[in-house]
């Protein structure tokens, strides 16, 4: 918005604040006038109801025609005044109509006030004779709602002159408020109007001098481009738009300020450019000269001087040729001025191999260099650069390979196995002497046909042999195989193939190195060895079964003679105790003791023969393994000896114990036989506690997992020098006083944990309790071999009938 | 420019209120309570200020529990006040005027309206009757002590009839109709609605003696003094409502009517030319005073003996109730 239309803009504010000022005092003052008006009217009419008041009372008290024509006369103004007369509110209306009304009930009643004066005054007013009090009452009654009339209209009246008053202020309040509001909004409104313009005046001005100032110090390129669309706005644009002209024509300093600091920086650039060139040159390890057109030397690096022997600045501007002097290393002979030929070829050109530098000293050195020309963007010649290094440290390391090379290969050469080295794509890279004596074939032979290689594989062995070498050609391991060849003479051979990958320095595959021994002999031995094995193992099998026949019948044996001795013990038993109890009391002493000692030793007896019994059974009475719980067993042989051991009160506490392949029966018998033990050997007055628990362990040498079976006790203990007779048949470490038992607990225990292929050991000291160690593998294969680690048993085992032998 | 309108407004915002002014309806006070209120009602458009209040609830705003009691008339119901069934009556003044001859303390507190022609003469042409002057000598129905009963006397004087040569037979109010109908009487005053009733019924052999320039007949709200001393609250409560009722009359003509017509159990067309003469005016008037007293000497006058003695009517006047609720309404000139 232009800055003329918002001062109009400000400028209407007041205007239009005037006028509605204006139209409201008009208004006012029509209002003023209205009431004005009206409260004439009724002031007009209050004096009318007086006056009509006065001239009812003159007629009353004279019966005048005046007061009754000015009563009449009275009369008719005001009605005529009332009826001229509005008024907006109902309720003044109103009483305006009630006002009328009043009023023509009051000329009514003067009127027939005039009438009944009349009709007295007449010859029937006469005629009543008693009537006078009739026509008095009359005129009482009339003459009193004429004053009742007029009362109320003048009431009326005054209350209507105080309503036109009232309103009269009212409407006055009202517009003053409008016309101080609208005062004090235009004014505010005014106010802000024209803050804001003078802020907007003055931002635009500010920036218009930031702009002339800069303008003025020079910067033609300074734009103020001011986006207000008023006069300031439209100034700054024409100022832009003269700035723009000027600079037109006139050059800006900035402009020259800037191509010259752009030259300043192209030539310091150059300048950089040609110093790093200078270094870079100078730095070059390579021996660098350049000539001009002539072929006289322009420039000589460090190296190229100190190769040549030359000194830059005496080098400076000689022809090439007394130089750098060269010739062919081995004849001596001058070798081709290159120079010449890259003037003439205009290409890059190679010295010559063999190539010498003959210095300025006379030595020479051998070199390696090449010309190019120098052109410039237009391809003209403007000099030639030789680059030239001295190849004397890579002559010698050349050599150094060759002879390390040389005695490699003579290395290789002379192994006796078959070495060679094949490529990535399968070629062979070398081939050892060696192939000839085991193969037949040459070394030439497989270099020119790989596939002989192939081929010479016995047919049994070739397609694995053939997958070998096309799968594993990139594999980074070592890879071992056998295979049997045919010879040229055609005999098989057995070869062991060793091979593994050949990489460079960085990592990169560069095919395989083979060796191939002829394992022949070896084969034969094993064949050999193996059959020797076999016929071994048909004895051993052989001799196994006849020591399991052998076995058997020893343990039916046993199991028969173990039942055979029991019966006559049991009948000892048996008499013993009827003796006992029918012939105690016929006894001597003496006599009672030895039948005591009798019946005991009959007992013993026959706890030693099943305890043999079930020792045996442990060989022989097997079931097959299955998968058991540890735990569950345990606790299962804790319930069962609840009973047994109530007396002692045993604590005992199962840890977790894992699952393994077991025999469930004798697996429950040895851990009843620990714990029975355990309890068994405790201390005087002592709680016995036993801890069974369990963990994994590794055996060393041996591929299966193995589960530790610890049962530990707070029981006597013993001296473990007596460890390995504890698991011995029938012995014990305490007389049968001191703690009952046959002595074949452990030792069964010791079978069991054999039988399933693992052990028992124990931990101990004395009066320090023990723990006993059962390992037992986690897996069973099969039955664990009973020849060598089996205590044969003398007893017999039970026959499938049940029926001894 | 933004930041400019919204100035504006709130500039605006602020004026406005002094602009416009306070308008509306004054704020009921909500801490009244409600207090029970029997007023006695005549079923006729004078009582319409009552029913309007009661039907627009302007009583309920008061805090006043209105039970409107109707009566066949206003001295019935000024009974039923004196006799302590009823707290306020609204009735004309005739009976005002009796009961204070006869000794009864009471207190006008509103003239709810003011009748020009609240009573007529209805009268059979077939008995020679077309003029108030041919009433000599025939008889004449009204009920003693009413408002109908000044009337007709005032009627009589002022058109040179003696009131001795009128045979006047006072009636019960359901039978002034039927005594005109049957022949009993010639002529009957009353008012609204026996006014219609007999008109109608008469038809041709009708005719009407009024003249609204020697009686305007006031209605108005009476209770006994002992009341209006003991509930100044209660009294200024109605009144309040009745003020409201009045200004609702005369905003609402046509709804004023029809509610009235609904409470009197009349159809609204009966209303419309009987309304005209009605002045709802909620005042109390030195005219009040002026009616009772010339009403009173009428009494006296009739029969000396029974009547009872002059009263100073200003005693009759309880002007405290209109004061407080409507000043410029009293009108009443007092000591």
């Amino acid at each position: 918005m232009k800055i003329a239309t918002r001062l109009k803009f400000a400028v209407m504010v007041p205007a239009t604040m005037a006028f509605v000022v204006g139209v409201g005092l008009i208004f006012s003052y029509k209002m003023v006038q209205d009431a004005q008006e009206k409260d004439k009217a009724v002031q007009r009419i209050i004096t009318g109801m007086n006056e009509l008041g006065s001239l009812v009372s003159e007629y009353v008290f004279y019966h005048q025609e005046r007061p009754l024509q000015q009563f009449l006369a009275e009369h008719d103004t005001i009605a005529g005044l009332i009826a001229n007369v509005r008024f907006r509110e109902k309720e003044s209306q109103k009483l305006l109509e009630d006002i009328r009304r009043d009023m023509e009930s009051m000329k009514g009643s003067f009127l027939k006030l005039v009438s009944n004066h009349d009709r007295y005054r007449s010859a029937e007013g006469y005629r009543f004779g008693q009537g006078n009090e009739l026509f008095r009452e009359v005129e009482n009654r009339l003459v009193g709602r004429l004053l009742v009339w007029s009362r109320d209209v003048a009431s009326d009246a005054s209350i209507l002159e105080r309503r036109v008053d009232e309103r009269l202020i009212a409407t006055q309040r009202k517009i003053n408020v409008l016309i101080v509001a609208i005062i004090v909004v235009a004014t505010l409104s005014l106010t802000m109007i024209l803050k804001a313009m003078t802020r907007n005046i003055n931002r635009s001005l500010m920036t218009l001098r930031r702009g002339t100032e800069v303008v003025g110090a020079g910067d033609l390129d300074y734009k103020i481009k001011m986006s207000a669309r008023d006069e300031i706005g439209e100034l700054s644009r024409s100022f832009d738009h003269m700035t723009e002209q000027l600079q037109a024509v006139t050059v800006s300093k900035n402009t020259l300020q800037r191509e010259i600091e752009e030259r300043k920086k192209v030539e310091a650039a150059l300048l950089e450019q040609r110093e790093w060139l200078r270094v870079t040159l100078n730095s070059i390890g390579d021996a660098v000269m350049a000539t001009d057109t002539e072929g006289r030397i322009s420039f000589l690096n460090p190296v190229a001087s100190a190769l040549t022997g030359w000194p830059a600045q005496e080098a400076q501007g000689r022809p090439i040729q007394n130089v750098l002097r060269t010739v062919n290393e081995l004849t001596g002979d001058p070798a081709e001025d290159i120079v010449k030929r890259v003037m003439a070829d205009g290409r890059i050109v190679n010295m010559a191999n063999h190539t010498a530098l003959v210095r300025r000293d006379g030595s020479r050195i051998p070199i390696e260099d090449s010309a190019a020309p120098i052109t410039d963007s237009a391809g003209a010649l403007l000099g030639v650069v030789i680059v030239f290094h001295d190849v004397t440290e890579k002559r010698r390391a050349q050599e150094a390979l060759r002879n390390s090379a040389e005695k490699l290969r003579i290395v290789a050469d002379f192994t006796h196995d078959w070495e060679y080295w094949r490529s990535p794509d399968n070629r062979f890279l070398y081939v050892s002497p060696s192939c000839e004596r085991i193969t037949g074939y040459s070394p030439t032979e497989f270099v020119d046909d790989p596939e002989l290689y192939a081929r010479i594989i016995h047919v049994e062995d070739r397609q694995r042999v053939v997958e070998h070498m096309k799968g594993d050609l990139f594999h980074l391991d070592p890879c071992e195989l056998e295979f049997r060849i045919i010879r040229r003479d055609g005999r098989e051979c057995w070869i062991s193939h060793v091979c593994r990958p050949v990489l460079d320095d960085q990592g990169n595959m560069l095919g395989r190195r083979a060796s191939n021994r002829d394992v022949n002999d070896r084969k034969q031995a094993e064949a050999d060895l193996q059959r020797a094995h076999e016929g071994l193992e048909r004895k051993i099998a052989k001799r196994t079964a006849e020591l399991e026949w052998r076995n058997r019948e020893l343990q039916e044996f046993a199991n028969v003679a173990a039942h055979d001795l029991q019966e006559p013990l049991r009948k000892i038993q048996v008499f013993g105790d009827l003796l006992q109890h029918e012939m105690s009391q016929n006894l001597s002493d003496s006599a009672r003791d030895y039948l005591a000692r009798m019946t005991g030793a009959a007992t013993r007896m026959q706890e030693l023969i099943k305890a043999l019994l079930a020792y045996s059974r442990v060989s022989t009475k097997t079931n097959p393994f299955e998968r058991v719980d540890l735990r569950h067993i345990a606790e299962k042989v804790v319930d069962d000896l609840a009973m047994s051991m109530e007396e002692k009160q045993p604590v005992v506490e199962i840890g977790d114990l894992p699952e393994i392949d077991a025999d469930p029966v004798q697996i429950s018998q040895l851990l009843q036989n620990l714990i029975v033990n355990a309890i068994r050997y405790k201390k005087q007055d002592q709680v016995p506690a036993v801890k069974i628990s369990g963990r994994w362990v590794k055996q060393a040498g041996r591929k299966n997992k193995y589960v530790e079976l610890r049962v530990q006790d707070n029981g006597i203990g013993f001296d473990m020098r007596y460890l390995d007779r504890i698991f011995l048949p029938f012995e014990r470490l305490h007389g049968r006083g001191e703690y009952e038992g046959t002595g074949m607990g452990l030792a069964i225990c010791r079978t069991i944990a054999q039988r399933h292929g693992g052990s028992i050991t124990a931990e101990s000291r004395p009066g320090e309790g023990a723990t006993f160690i059962v390992t037992l593998p986690v897996r069973q294969a099969g039955e664990p071999k009973k020849s060598g680690e089996l205590n044969l048993s003398p007893f017999s085992q039970e026959t499938p009938t049940g029926k001894k032998k | 420019m933004g930041r400019f309108m919204i100035a504006m407004l709130i500039v605006v915002g602020f004026a406005l209120p002094f602009i416009s002014g306070c308008s509306g309806e004054k704020k009921q006070d909500a801490s009244k309570k409600d207090e029970k209120v029997t007023i006695t009602v005549t079923p006729w458009p004078g009582s319409a200020a009552l029913y309007i209040a009661k039907e627009k609830g302007y009583f309920k705003d008061e805090g006043i529990e209105a039970i409107l009691q109707s009566y066949r008339s206003g001295h019935l119901g000024l009974d039923a006040v004196l006799s302590k069934k009823a707290d306020l009556a609204a009735v004309g003044d005739t009976p005002i005027a009796r009961a204070a001859v006869h000794g009864h303390s009471m207190a006008v507190v509103i003239t709810l309206c003011e009748i020009d022609r609240a009573v007529l003469i209805v009268a059979r042409k077939d008995r020679g009757i077309s003029s108030p002057g041919d009433l000599r000598g025939k008889k004449v129905g009204v009920v003693e002590g009413t408002t109908a009963d000044f009337f007709l006397h005032i009627l009589l004087t002022t058109s040179y009839v003696k009131p001795a040569d009128v045979n006047i037979v006072h009636l019960a109010t359901d039978d002034v109709v039927d005594a005109l109908i049957r022949g009993d009487v010639d002529a009957v005053s009353t008012w609204f609605p026996n006014t219609v009733v007999a008109t109608d019924a008469l038809d041709d052999n009708g005719v009407v003696f009024d003249d609204p320039s020697i009686y305007k007949m006031t209605w108005n709200l009476v209770a006994t003094k002992q009341f209006a001393e003991s509930h100044p609250e209660s009294i200024k409560r109605v009144l309040g409502a009745i003020v409201r009722a009045n200004a609702f009359i005369l905003k609402y003509p046509d709804e004023a009517r029809a509610i009235t017509a609904k409470m009197i159990g009349t159809e609204s067309l009966y209303l419309d030319k009987e309304w005209e003469g009605y002045n709802f005016t909620a005042a109390l008037n030195q005219s009040l005073i002026v009616n009772l007293e010339d009403q009173a000497r009428w009494m006296i006058m009739k029969e000396p003996g029974r009547a009872g003695k002059t009263v100073n009517f200003m005693d009759f006047i309880y002007t405290d109730g209109l004061k407080a609720v409507l000043p410029e309404a009293v009108k009443v000139v007092r000591r």
